[in-house]
């Protein structure tokens, strides 16, 4: 490692952004070695398909290599990078019409007259060290969130995967806090009743029934 | 007080610590009182500890290499 490179590399974000704006190469180097893994689990866990994972990547990272010129520091280095990501990660699923047109409604909970919920749930998430069971409800999961609609799917990829909190998500989707905030309820939701769905058609949980009271 | 619905509105919340000190004094008393309603509280939490689970950062060396030779590729002519 070079004396120029091992500086760079203790550098806060902020301060790549001259150097990146005046086309320095080992800065480059440093956003990408900063950035691609995030940039490409994000576009993973958006795509949830390896090939349009790639080329989300590489979309992103060209859009900042020609954009960095023109980026007005109105937000964080990391939130603007986030966006571009997201954007060609979405516009991949998009461009598959992978976007397909699922009720989020069906997946709601239900309820009775009194507004006490209908249920039936089972003490379904394995716990301890099933490994088997928590590889198969990784890969319901990951199946169901490439079922939510994709803005629904952006909003709680960076919150709940990402670990982004609410303020960022709104910042890098656009979108006020409110907007995030609801989405990833309803998202939650969604994917909940998708698991235990699975559950249940499986044999494995009971059906929902009144509760009892 | 409030129903299973309205404290199911707030689940969310209460598992991001959004709530008001007051609501989430009446979401605790609601879940104390509610089993179905606590069951449901540990199965969001549980879905959203899965969805982290699947965070995915290790990008392979060869996927490195390809955003590499993509980026000198296209970025021969500066920028624009």
């Amino acid at each position: 490692m070079t004396a120029e490179r091992r500086s760079l590399v203790s550098v806060p974000d902020a301060d790549l952004i001259g150097p990146l704006k005046a086309g320095d190469e080992q800065a480059f180097e440093e956003l990408l070695r900063r950035f691609e893994g995030k940039v490409y689990g994000l576009a993973r866990s958006v795509t949830r398909n390896e090939s349009d994972a790639r080329d989300a990547l590489q979309d992103a990272f060209l859009s900042v290599y020609r954009k960095i010129g023109s980026f007005k520091e109105e937000s964080s280095l990391s939130t603007w990078i986030y966006r571009i990501a997201v954007n060609a990660a979405l516009m991949k699923v998009r461009r598959r019409r992978d976007d397909r047109v699922v009720s989020l409604e069906e997946a709601m909970p239900r309820y009775d007259e009194r507004e006490h919920r209908v249920t039936g749930d089972p003490d379904w998430f394995p716990r301890g060290d099933e490994a088997l069971l928590r590889r198969e409800l990784r890969e319901v999961m990951s199946a169901a969130i490439k079922d939510l609609p994709t803005d629904y799917r952006a909003v709680f990829v960076l919150r709940d995967q990402e670990g982004l909190d609410t303020r960022e998500v709104a910042s890098i989707l656009e979108l006020s806090v409110p907007a995030v905030k609801s989405r990833l309820h309803r998202a939650r939701l969604f994917l909940r009743e998708r698991i235990q769905s699975y559950w249940r058609d499986a044999g494995r949980c009971p059906s929902p029934q009144p509760a009892d009271r | 007080m409030e129903t299973c619905k309205d404290i199911i509105e707030l689940l969310s919340d209460y598992l991001d610590g959004d709530l008001p000190a007051k609501t989430t004094r009446a979401f605790e008393s609601h879940m104390k009182g509610c089993p179905p309603c606590m069951d449901f509280l540990d199965s969001i939490r549980d879905t959203r500890n899965l969805a982290s689970s699947l965070r995915c950062e290790a990008i392979p060396e060869e996927v490195k290499r390809s955003l590499r030779d993509f980026l000198k590729r296209e970025c021969r002519g500066g920028r624009s």
